[in-house]
């Protein structure tokens, strides 16, 4: 072997023994939490913790469910009562099935025999006049009304039960309001804002519209806190009348 | 005294390479893993062009740190494409390598049988 061989073969193997050498100084240990060897480990780790997100997201939700489920139980003997007890009151209320009172107005309408009577007017639906003014009563919010001391709800309705062939007059006369007769004069109490109530009712011009039909219409304001009570509504229930089936 | 020079060269060498003190991470395991991998893919080509009698210092030199060079940034290179290229570099330095240990075995048996038919 001559001599550049030799120093070549030399050369070499310090390189090796060095690069073997400096072997001896890596940390093969397990990498730190958050540290990894190689930009394909940390990939690799990013992808994994990307697709674990929306496994672990939903277990969370499940447990947070559970968790609440679990609670609400538990409050079931006492508190959850007393919520579910305070829950079912502002329903009655909001439903028309208790007394509410506060500011209101009350509205009158009659025959007015001091007007004349308009030469052929044949027949006037009474209930379709109540109706109307019911209707622009809830659009100017009105929180409670009751004709006659009928309570109004969400299932009442105002119908005239007469045929045109039974009407004694121009006016139909009989009209049922929750399926309660009621006649004129009609009294319609109202708790709601006051003058919102009486700009809607004078911009749509109902008391003139009752006087073409020779009815009066007289709004009295009842601003004070207890100026109106509405009673509570007695009437029948959607599925009152349902019964458990059995032998 | 032909063996004498390529152990004492490692003999140094090791003790060089234990005795610096360098701090290397894990990171730099695998460029440093397949850079031994070439370098000794080149030792043992260098062995088998010996026995061959094909052995050019240049040559074996200019291989050795080209091949130990190279593999190293390829495996630079892979980690920052996201290819594991230093697994290519592994494999094909792996293959090279029992390809020369099996040239040198043959080699070797070949001579052992004309010796035994010297005899």
């Amino acid at each position: 072997m001559n001599r550049a061989a030799g120093n070549a073969l030399f050369a070499v193997s310090l390189t090796l023994g060095v690069m073997l050498g400096l072997e001896g100084h890596i940390e093969r240990g397990e990498a730190p939490a958050g540290q990894y060897a190689s930009y394909l480990e940390t990939s690799n780790a990013l992808q994994q913790a990307l697709a674990k997100t929306p496994v672990l997201r939903g277990q969370l939700h499940r447990a947070q469910a559970l968790h609440d489920a679990l609670l609400a139980g538990s409050r079931h003997a006492s508190r959850g009562l007393a919520d579910v007890e305070a829950e079912l009151r502002r329903l009655d209320a909001e439903a028309g099935l208790t007394e509410l009172s506060g500011p209101g107005v009350i509205i009158e309408i009659n025959y007015d025999p001091a007007l004349p009577v308009i030469h052929g007017l044949r027949y006037v639906d009474e209930a379709t006049q109540l109706q109307m003014v019911v209707n622009y009563l809830l659009a100017s919010g009105a929180k409670g009304i009751a004709i006659d001391g009928q309570r109004l709800v969400t299932t009442s309705a105002i119908r005239s039960v007469s045929g045109l062939e039974q009407l004694p007059g121009p006016f139909s006369g009989i009209v049922q309001v929750n399926d309660v007769p009621v006649s004129a004069p009609y009294s319609i109490a109202v708790i709601g804002d006051v003058e919102a109530i009486s700009n809607m009712l004078d911009v749509e011009a109902l008391p003139e519209q009752f006087r073409l039909l020779d009815q009066s219409f007289r709004l009295l304001a009842r601003p004070g806190a207890d100026g109106v009570r509405l009673p509570a509504y007695s009437g029948q229930l959607p599925g009152q009348y349902a019964t458990e089936g059995g032998d | 005294m032909v063996m004498l020079v390529p152990a004492l060269g490692l003999v140094i060498g090791l003790a060089i390479g234990l005795l610096v003190n360098v701090h290397l991470s894990i990171n730099d395991a695998s460029y440093l893993s397949v850079a031994i991998l070439a370098a000794l893919d080149t030792v043992f080509g260098g062995i088998k062009a010996v026995l061959s009698h094909k052995f050019d210092p240049t040559t074996f030199l200019t291989g050795f740190f080209s091949n130990t060079l190279l593999a190293a940034v390829l495996a630079f290179i892979g980690s920052l494409l996201g290819v594991d290229l230093a697994l290519a570099a592994v494999v094909a330095f792996g293959v090279r390598i029992f390809t020369n240990l099996g040239a040198i075995r043959h080699i070797l048996l070949e001579r052992a049988k004309l010796a035994s038919h010297g005899d």
